[in-house]
């Protein structure tokens, strides 16, 4: 193994806010999890544990792992923290059914007021119902997405770190707002998300998504001139740093909204097919009591 | 809940001596690929505006001629205050101290106002090399975003005992 790679290896940064929010996250998901266990709640199961546990480990490696140390020095490497956290950390926390879980890892007089709050009539429900409609949120995505991407935003949040700590948490936050639509996880606050509209919604994001992947690989000219400045590693010149992190974000940025649209149209056929057999069913039904041979 | 608490506490603990915050980012550029001697050597200063009551970073990265990293160097930070030489601090810069291993970093503290003279001097078996940048120092600012985290830890943790101290004192039975 070459110096810069083992170098890269081992720049773990142990920065306590991350590890202190991921530790309570956990915490609380995990009492929950185990609740809900001892009750026989069918929601508490395996796959549900490991997908948060999972999702919570790409935000420590996207965080606190040499991808987030040298996040500074190349732009691919900064792409791929923006995709583990956006498109791996997200969905599957998502799948966990983190709120619904996650409740339950609360004491219970917090559990009780959080649960009045959040009742069908309760004006915060409203509130939350009217800003994270699926077109809002699609819409709060994208623009937040190309904002940053914008050279003089891009080279501010790198330089910055508050700022780039800001960059992440509404990068994370939208993206576990698209998941949450599109993956239909609890809380189930908005009108029935048929597939069709999922499929939609999925497709829309992953066409932003592909025109910004593209846009950054096709660019003849260096268009974060910040990496100029900075030592280049592994003798990666700093626009084709770029075009790598374009592709990055291009292609396996989309890989997982496509994954997700062929899982959802995979579903969507099923369903009509069940539906299909059902009404086949009934129209049996109805010409075989039609004929006297079955009881009504 | 308590229990809770207790293990989130603990476990928080155990990073404290190893932890730092924001520092993924370098700071303020002040040397880009300055020829050193044998050495091309880049250099930033964390945070971007230095006052006296700051912790610096300095952070150097070394690279030969054909900018392959060197990463055995001996890297030595000199600071000289330019309105009176006799005041002086120094520091190895090491790859412990620095969250890129690829480079050096040393922790300074600059208790006078004014321009520093800073001179970074680096030996390895490539030979020794010296390069220099000047850092003015001001007093300390009443910037309140420096408080704002410890603000927002004591606010969770005295959230935690008022709640304690609720579920304490609450009379038996009642809900």
């Amino acid at each position: 193994m070459d110096a810069t790679t083992e170098a890269f290896l081992k720049s773990w940064e142990w920065r306590w806010d991350v590890i202190f929010v991921i530790l309570v996250c956990v915490s609380i998901y995990v009492t929950g999890w185990v609740r809900l266990r001892r009750m026989g709640a069918k929601i508490a199961n395996g796959w549900r544990l490991a997908s948060y546990l999972s999702g919570m480990g790409f935000v420590a490696l996207a965080l606190l792992s040499g991808i987030g140390t040298f996040e500074s020095l190349l732009f691919f490497i900064h792409m791929i923290q923006h995709i583990l956290m956006m498109m791996y950390a997200a969905p599957l926390i998502m799948l966990a059914a983190p709120m619904p879980i996650g409740m339950w890892g609360l004491p219970r007089p917090i559990r009780l007021q959080l649960a009045k709050f959040l009742n069908q009539k309760s004006p915060l429900r409203q509130i939350i119902v009217t800003i994270t409609k699926p077109g809002i949120i699609w819409m709060f995505y994208t623009l937040n997405l190309w904002m940053w991407h914008d050279a003089e935003m891009y080279e501010r949040a790198t330089t910055h770190s508050t700022i780039h700590n800001i960059q992440h948490l509404l990068f994370f936050g939208t993206a576990l707002a698209i998941w949450w639509h599109t993956t239909d996880a609890a809380p189930k606050f908005h009108k029935h998300r048929t597939y069709g509209k999922r499929i939609m919604f999925a497709a829309g994001t992953y066409f932003q998504n592909l025109l910004l992947g593209i846009y950054i690989t096709m660019s003849p000219e260096l268009i974060y001139t910040y990496y100029a400045t900075v030592p280049r590693m592994w003798g990666i010149e700093a626009h084709r740093d770029q075009t790598v992190g374009g592709l990055i974000m291009w292609i396996p940025g989309g890989m997982m909204y496509g994954y997700t649209i062929l899982i959802l149209i995979s579903r969507l056929m099923d369903y009509s097919e069940k539906q299909a057999q059902i009404k086949a069913n009934r129209a049996k039904l109805k010409r075989q009591q039609a004929k006297g041979i079955a009881a009504p | 809940m308590k229990r809770m608490v207790i293990v989130i506490v603990l476990l928080s603990a155990t990073f404290v001596p190893m932890a730092r915050t924001d520092a993924h980012g370098l700071g303020n550029q002040q040397l880009e690929q300055v020829e050193a001697g044998p050495y091309l050597v880049s250099a930033w200063t964390d945070p971007k505006n230095v006052t006296v009551e700051d912790e610096l970073h300095v952070t150097v990265s070394v690279q030969d001629q054909e900018k392959d990293f060197i990463l055995e160097a001996d890297v030595q930070i000199n600071a000289v205050l330019a309105a009176d030489p006799t005041i002086t601090e120094s520091e190895r810069a090491t790859h412990d101290n620095a969250a890129q291993k690829l480079f050096y970093e040393a922790p300074m503290r600059l208790n006078k106002t004014g321009q520093w003279h800073m001179t970074i001097v680096i030996e390895s078996e490539l030979g020794q090399g010296t390069a220099s940048f000047d850092l003015a120092v001001v007093e300390a600012s009443n910037n309140w975003t420096r408080w704002l985290w410890p603000a927002i830890g004591i606010a969770a943790v005295a959230l935690v005992l008022a709640f304690g101290m609720y579920r304490k004192n609450k009379p038996q039975g009642s809900k």
